[in-house]
């Protein structure tokens, strides 16, 4: 079994495989047609030719039977034929010059019982007429017909009456079946003729000799039936062949073959085979640049297309495919375009939401879509705000204000996104951070804890560079609490925020507020569960600042302030 | 006195005696077919007893006429010495003849009412042609014995006043291969006899179709 490779000797082999099946199948079918075709025409010719035998035999005979009569109705003829019955010399000139009237090969006269009076010729006087002249007697025509051997040769006899007025005898008149007839016959009807006499020995054929020698040779075996045809090879010549038996009045029987060549028959059709093989191969050629030119056409752009998918896999999603093509392929082709400008406008949404969200939450959204969250989960919550910041911004100019409000947001987010948590939004100069959401983190407070610290020591080193460009320092406020609230995509259907909801994110709003308050000198307050996660892995700095009533809570609150 | 009495009674006796023997046969024939033969010559001749005297000669006449360029009739039988006319009644001439051994005679182109004769004094068949109607054609069958007659269309005829003993029966008709002969007693009174021939078919040559004439 061949293996293919290649899309396109796939298709080339399939498309040659098609073709040469019709072209062989229309040469086989056209070869069988033709085959049939000749057989029945030929079996039409040899029937006729058999008509055409017994129709020239008899019009011949006839025709020479017509003179007989002529002659022998002859007034004179008549009056002496008695005379000449008496005498035999006379007899015989008598006879010689009245056959002499009539073209006949065979000429004898038969009295009433059949017995030959005289004959032309010493072999004609052999011959026995007398069937034919019985015959004759019997037939309303008073003539009769037949054939008759006479030292191996065929003739065909016909007995006329001469009448006195009565008849007084019979006149034989004979025409030779011989090579003159075989070939008149042939140029009738272009069917080759051969006579063999009773002993099956051909006497004469409109064959050429070696053809007429193999048939000679075969024909003593083969039965003399008229609804055989046999197919005979003669001299390298197939032949179909009929054999018609012919009864002698003797009697026996004489055969005529009459044959004809089928592959003469088939010579035209045979040009016409040859034609359609030189089509089929002309076909073939054709069909496989063709094809060849098809595959390629078909195949370039699937390799084009694949390469184009190699290039896209890559990540250059700015390759355009041009194919120009108005097919199925074309389609193809603008579909991988409309693809890629697909992923190109993806990955600009992913980069826009990367700075619009936190990366986690984008990467969150990008792989789990907008129907993220709704779950309940333990996480830490940060708010940081930031002190005098109104004041500050009342004798600024607006543009000074949002610049120097990013350069402080801009800090903050590395410090907290350094230590793993997501900016969950900026509420004017307020920022609200989420330690282990979208994605969890067991040391979610740590991590609240430890970003807190890195902001305050951001924080100092921002208050020193504005301190050089001659402005006031800035401080924050900072609340951090730890509890189970609801996180997920908060917002209408045409705009949603990753947020936090619940009880505990209020607490970490409040603890932020609590920071402004002096007693506790602190600029950095967290819970108590917040603190106690946190030391489980850890221990901190901090102090605590006792219960505290928060508003909004029944009970109080432990708080501590966290120094380092 | 005595004498005329012995020849009243011989006469009487031998009139009787003839009256008493006389005997006639009906002979019926028919073909392979079992068709009627008609026209069949048919002729006794006695086997055991001289043949009658031929009558004079002149006493017997025929006629074979020739009317609408055929013979007329057809078949004819005629006692030996009979004189046949071949009067022509028509208006084209015709060349009557016959090369038969009884009787060849010939009598050239003879048109209008001329009634050429031939006299026939031997028995035999003598076929008539005519030289320039090559189908016209009649048989005169010349018979010694007085006894003779054609059948009818019911293939019957009765031949009649002969006197009893052995005949050589003969019949002829063209369609018979060879004349048919038997052998015949016959026993005074009525005798029957029913033929059957094997009959070829006509053969005689179709008429020529003549312009205006009364071809078949």
């Amino acid at each position: 079994m061949i293996k293919f490779r290649s899309f396109r000797s796939k298709l080339l082999t399939l498309f040659l495989l098609a073709v040469a099946t019709t072209q062989i199948a229309t040469y086989f079918i056209v070869d069988a047609v033709n085959q049939r075709e000749a057989r029945a025409e030929i079996a039409e010719d040899l029937r006729v030719a058999a008509i055409a035998f017994q129709r020239v035999t008899s019009e011949r005979i006839s025709l020479i039977a017509t003179s007989a009569i002529a002659v022998a109705s002859d007034y004179a003829f008549r009056q002496n034929y008695f005379e000449f019955i008496e005498d035999p010399q006379t007899l015989q000139s008598a006879f010689a010059s009245a056959s002499a009237r009539i073209d006949a090969d065979l000429n004898a006269w038969v009295d009433l019982d059949g017995l030959t009076i005289t004959a032309t010729t010493a072999a004609a006087g052999k011959g026995d007429f007398t069937e034919t002249v019985f015959r004759a007697d019997e037939s309303e025509e008073a003539r009769a017909f037949g054939y008759i051997e006479i030292n191996r040769e065929l003739y065909a006899i016909v007995a006329v009456p001469i009448r006195a007025p009565a008849i007084v005898a019979w006149w034989v008149v004979g025409s030779r079946v011989d090579e003159a007839l075989a070939k008149t016959l042939h140029e009738m009807t272009a069917v080759e003729v051969s006579f063999s006499n009773s002993t099956g020995s051909v006497v004469a054929s409109s064959l050429p000799d070696a053809a007429r020698t193999a048939l000679a040779q075969m024909l003593p075996s083969l039965p003399a039936d008229p609804n055989i045809i046999h197919t005979l090879d003669l001299a390298g010549d197939s032949s179909l062949v009929k054999i018609l038996p012919t009864t002698l009045e003797s009697g026996a029987t004489f055969s005529t073959a009459l044959q004809f060549s089928l592959d003469e028959k088939l010579a035209p059709a045979r040009r016409l085979s040859r034609l359609i093989l030189l089509i089929t191969a002309g076909g073939l050629v054709f069909a496989c640049i063709l094809g060849l030119s098809f595959a390629r056409r078909l195949s370039q752009p699937i390799q084009a297309l694949a390469a184009h998918t190699r290039v896209i896999a890559s990540g250059d999603y700015s390759a355009r495919l041009e194919l120009n093509r108005e097919d199925e392929l074309g389609d193809l082709a603008h579909s991988f375009n409309d693809m890629s400008s697909g992923l190109a406008e993806r990955d600009q949404v992913r980069d826009l939401l990367d700075k619009n969200v936190s990366p986690e939450v984008a990467a969150q959204l990008m792989r789990e879509g907008s129907s993220l969250g709704g779950e309940e989960r333990k996480l830490t919550i940060l708010f940081a705000d930031l002190r005098g910041f109104t004041t500050l911004s009342e004798n600024m100019p607006p543009r000074d204000v949002v610049t120097l409000l990013n350069r402080y947001l801009d800090r903050m987010s590395q410090a907290i996104e350094a230590e793993g948590g997501v900016i969950d939004k900026f509420i004017g100069d307020e920022i609200m951070a989420l330690f282990g959401a979208p994605v969890p983190a067991k040391d979610c407070a740590n991590r609240a804890i430890d970003a807190a610290l890195a902001m305050r020591r951001e924080l100092a080193r921002f208050n020193a560079e504005l301190a050089t460009e001659g402005q006031p320092p800035l401080g924050f406020g900072i609340g951090i609490n730890t509890a189970h609230v609801i996180a997920g995509n908060i917002g209408s259907s045409r705009r949603l925020n990753y947020s936090v909801i619940g009880d505990g994110v209020n607490l970490a709003a409040r603890l932020q507020s609590l920071t402004r308050n002096p007693d506790f000198s602190t600029d950095l307050i967290v819970s108590d569960d917040t603190l106690q996660a946190a030391q489980k892995k850890r221990p901190y700095s901090s102090r605590e600042l006792g219960p505290a009533s928060v508003k909004g809570r029944a009970q109080v609150v432990r708080i501590h302030a966290i120094d380092a | 006195m005595r004498f005329n009495l012995f020849l009243v009674v011989v006469c009487a006796i031998s009139s009787a005696v003839s009256i008493a023997a006389a005997s006639s046969i009906q002979v019926t024939a028919q073909d392979q077919n079992a068709k009627p033969v008609s026209t069949l010559v048919v002729w006794l001749t006695p086997l055991e007893a001289p043949l009658p005297a031929l009558p004079a000669p002149g006493s017997l006449t025929a006629v074979v006429e020739q009317k609408d360029e055929e013979f007329n009739p057809y078949i004819i039988a005629v006692r030996t010495g009979t004189e046949v006319k071949f009067p022509n009644l028509d208006d084209v001439q015709h060349h009557v003849y016959s090369l038969s051994r009884p009787s060849k005679f010939d009598i050239p182109l003879h048109g209008g009412n001329t009634a050429e004769s031939i006299v026939l004094d031997q028995a035999g068949l003598v076929p008539v042609g005519c030289n320039i109607h090559d189908w016209m054609l009649s048989y005169v069958v010349v018979i010694d014995s007085p006894w003779f007659s054609l059948t009818d269309d019911a293939g019957r005829t009765t031949l009649a006043d002969l006197p009893p003993g052995r005949y050589k029966l003969e019949a002829w008709t063209p369609r018979l291969r060879k004349t048919h002969e038997q052998d015949v007693t016959l026993t005074a009174g009525e005798n029957a006899l029913g033929l059957e021939l094997r009959l070829r078919p006509d053969r005689r040559i179709r008429r020529a179709p003549t312009p205006g004439g009364k071809g078949y």
